[in-house]
């Protein structure tokens, strides 16, 4: 039987370690060794346990380290922990740059001498356009987003310039232009064999430089496999066009939301994560395509206590993103998957403007082709895309750092994908993607206990027409945005997608200004910073006006002496909004306040509603 | 007239507690342990010279270093080398030690060269000697 024995176990290094066995030594073998002299071979075999003990406590610590965040060290431990978190990492930031894409079409005659594109000869080009430089072809770049010419709207227009005239002057076709983002990437296609047996959880890696992402998987069936967050995850978000067929009751709104949100449970997924900078693992599920348990109805039991070892599943976190219980994760798959993956990204991708226009992949049609050809314009339309990029792209840099990594890990763990706090749906709902509709102003509240909508939470959403100015969002961006939040949203949340209120304002105000300078200069400097401090894009639901930030304003402009009035006004008729605010009773110590109900300050004509004047003493 | 008295280690009092451990280790029970100071410091010695500067974790300069003379040719300027060698080392690595004498002797039929070093302990009136064969 073992005796019991004093061991110290918070000695780390060789010294500690060293004097600790001497001690040992001394206290439990004191007639057996007493030489302690470094040349002593006894003290060889002490030192050598020594060593052995404070290389040991060094991995110890080490390992230990890389199980932290703020500690790691290794890309490996820090891509591991940063999914555990939630975060991707990244291991190359692709440079992003707005490629100009050009269609001509011809001129159709509205009336007589009012000319018209003829949208007739409009194309859709699909996503996934690749176009790089002529003078360098390394660097590729390519488009996320479809390209619809025959859609216009404020976030997406379509401009329409006279292309070609005839011998009169009038038009005889003209020249479409729509802007798109665009990555720099470039499409890999590799294929996976799996075996027709399934295999449980099937793994494979890739391996390349600069991977981006997965674009899609397909398999030999033509099946689609879903990129999921975690196999967990069985929700996936699918976009179909806003037209009359695909939603009847929506399709007004198209140039509002060219594109409908849509939420897809999916057998067909997997989850792709980096294990280091130069390989991206995939995993499958371990389900089969016949597996009932993927597509089971919630009840008690098949979710929580209905299932085996029931108490052990009364502290089970249920996910709202995965509310089915299911042991599957996905089917696994068989036979040949073709995998397309992008890579690019670097500093080297930051090209310079205008070197964009040689389009090397592009996947086109008319939206409304007819099959007559009057004088070959359909094909001659259908070869005149050109692309060009008028700025420089930016962005493109290397992968995450470790620091970088530490630093977005802790960020996203806050979030986990899940909107908690105000400012979560705030950012969130204006994190959608513009194709379904881009929300200009979103204001998160709790929701008033009088409103009896059975809502806790209110969103205050306004989107932007066609001028730019505020408008209430359409039905179709409501509910686009209602299907993006859904799975964001936490399980006790329910929220209530409201219209904010548009308060137009007109502003007037009285300068005296110095002597030497030219009033009409100084009124015109004062009426663009204003102009510029009311622009609407840097204004917030029940932001207040506080008369000081503008006196100052005036104030710094060159020439003005004093600011001597500057009043607020109420803008309802004609073409502004219907809502009449009573501007002088909310204005308490030089604050104009917004109402109790949400609502803007907007300054909706800058050039007739902003006015000055300049005073005498 | 003046009388220096030795100075013994207490263990040396009690012939039944362990000093150190003999050098070379033995089958059956590895480790022999001695129960002198004396042979204590001579196992030391040998375990000094048989140790190469480096080889020792956290105590790079420990050792004899005597490996360094293993490829040389055995002559003269050699045996004086290793003579120079072991009273500096000798010094350094035992400074209570005293060097009395040093012997290298070659033996060619075999190319190995026998070292006998002769030391004392004045303090302790112990004089020893080590001989240490290499080649």
């Amino acid at each position: 039987m073992a005796q019991a024995r004093d061991i110290k176990y918070v000695n780390k290094d060789f010294a500690d370690l060293r004097s600790a066995l001497i001690n040992y030594s001394k206290t439990y073998f004191p007639t057996t060794y007493t030489d302690f002299s470094e040349a002593s071979p006894g003290m060889m075999f002490m030192e050598m346990a020594s060593y052995i003990g404070d290389v040991l406590t060094f991995y110890q610590d080490n390992q230990f380290q890389e199980t932290f965040t703020q500690y790691a060290r290794k890309f490996e431990n820090l891509f591991d922990l940063a999914y555990v978190m939630g975060y991707k990492p990244q291991v190359t930031g692709v440079a992003t740059v707005d490629l100009d894409f050009y269609q001509t079409v011809p001129a159709s005659t509205l009336a007589p001498n009012i000319y018209q594109p003829d949208y007739r000869y409009s194309l859709l080009i699909n996503s996934n356009v690749q176009a790089n430089s002529l003078s360098n072809s390394n660097v590729n770049f390519l488009t996320e987003d479809p390209i619809d010419f025959t859609v216009s709207s404020s976030q997406d227009p379509t401009e329409a310039t006279v292309y070609t005239v005839d011998s009169n002057n009038n038009p005889t076709s003209y020249l479409l232009k729509k802007t798109r983002k665009a990555i720099s990437s470039t499409i890999k296609t590799t294929t996976i064999s799996v075996g027709n047996t399934p295999i449980e959880f099937f793994t494979t890696v890739i391996n390349d430089s600069n991977i981006v992402g997965i674009l899609d998987i397909t398999d030999a069936d033509g099946n689609i496999w879903y990129e999921v967050p975690y196999l967990a995850e069985e929700m996936v978000y699918e976009s179909i066009r806003n037209t009359n067929p695909n939603d009847p009751n929506n399709y007004l709104n198209e140039g509002d939301a060219p594109y409908l949100l849509q939420l897809k449970q999916t057998q067909r997924r997997f989850a792709a994560r980096f294990i280091n900078s130069g390989s991206l693992e995939i995993q499958f599920g371990a389900g089969t395509s016949q597996d009932v348990e993927e597509e089971i109805t919630p009840n008690a039991d098949n979710v929580g206590l209905g299932l085996p070892f029931e108490k052990n599943k009364l502290t089970t976190a249920y996910s709202p993103t995965n509310f089915i219980f299911t042991p599957t994760y996905g089917i696994a798959p068989t036979g040949d998957l073709t995998v397309r993956y992008l890579t690019g990204g670097g500093v080297s991708a930051n090209i310079n403007a205008n070197t964009l226009t040689n389009i090397t992949q592009i996947n086109k049609t008319f939206v409304n082709f007819s099959s007559t050809d009057p004088g070959g314009l359909y094909q001659q339309t259908f070869n005149s895309v050109v692309v060009n990029n008028p700025t420089a792209a930016s962005g493109g840099r290397g992968g995450d750092s470790i620091e970088e990594l530490r630093q977005n890990i802790i960020s996203n763990f806050n979030t986990q994908y899940r909107t908690v706090t105000p400012d979560d749906y705030t950012v969130r709902a204006l994190s959608m993607l513009p194709k379904y509709g881009k929300i200009a102003k979103v204001y998160t509240e709790k929701a008033k206990a009088e409103a009896n909508t059975g809502a806790n939470v209110d969103l205050y959403v306004l989107a932007f027409d066609s001028s730019s100015k505020l408008t209430v969002a359409s039905t179709t961006l409501k509910q686009n945005l209602s299907t993006y939040l859904s799975q964001f949203r936490t399980i006790g949340d329910s929220v209530a997608i409201k219209d904010a209120f548009i308060v137009n304002i007109g502003v007037d105000f009285e300068i005296i200004t110095l002597p030497n300078f030219n009033s009409n200069d100084v009124l015109r400097r004062c009426i663009i910073a204003l102009q510029n401090y009311f622009n609407i894009r840097n204004w917030q639901i029940n932001e207040p006006i506080i008369y000081r930030n503008i006196y100052n304003l005036l104030d710094k402009i060159e020439g003005v002496q004093t600011v001597k009035n500057i009043y607020f006004s109420n803008k309802t008729d004609g073409n502004y909004s219907l809502y009449a605010y009573d501007v002088e009773g909310a204005t308490i110590n030089q604050v104009l306040y917004p109402s109790i109900d949400p609502m803007v300050f907007e300054v909706k004509f800058p050039n007739s509603d902003i006015k000055g004047k300049v005073v005498n003493l | 007239m003046a009388f220096r008295p030795r100075i013994i280690p207490a263990t040396d009092f009690q012939p039944n507690v362990g000093v150190g451990v003999n050098l070379p280790f033995s089958n059956p029970q590895c480790f022999v342990s001695n129960y002198t100071s004396q042979d204590s410091l001579k196992n030391n010695i040998i375990n000094y010279f048989l140790t190469e500067p480096g080889e020792r974790p956290d105590n790079p300069l420990f050792g004899g270093g005597l490996r360094s003379f293993l490829f040389e040719q055995i002559a003269n300027g050699t045996f004086d080398g290793i003579e120079d060698h072991i009273t500096t080392k000798l010094t350094a690595g035992f400074p209570s030690v005293k060097l009395d004498k040093i012997n290298v002797l070659s033996n060619d039929s075999t190319n190995t060269i026998t070292v006998n070093i002769t030391y004392s302990l004045p303090q302790q009136g112990i004089i020893d000697e080590i001989e240490i064969n290499f080649g």
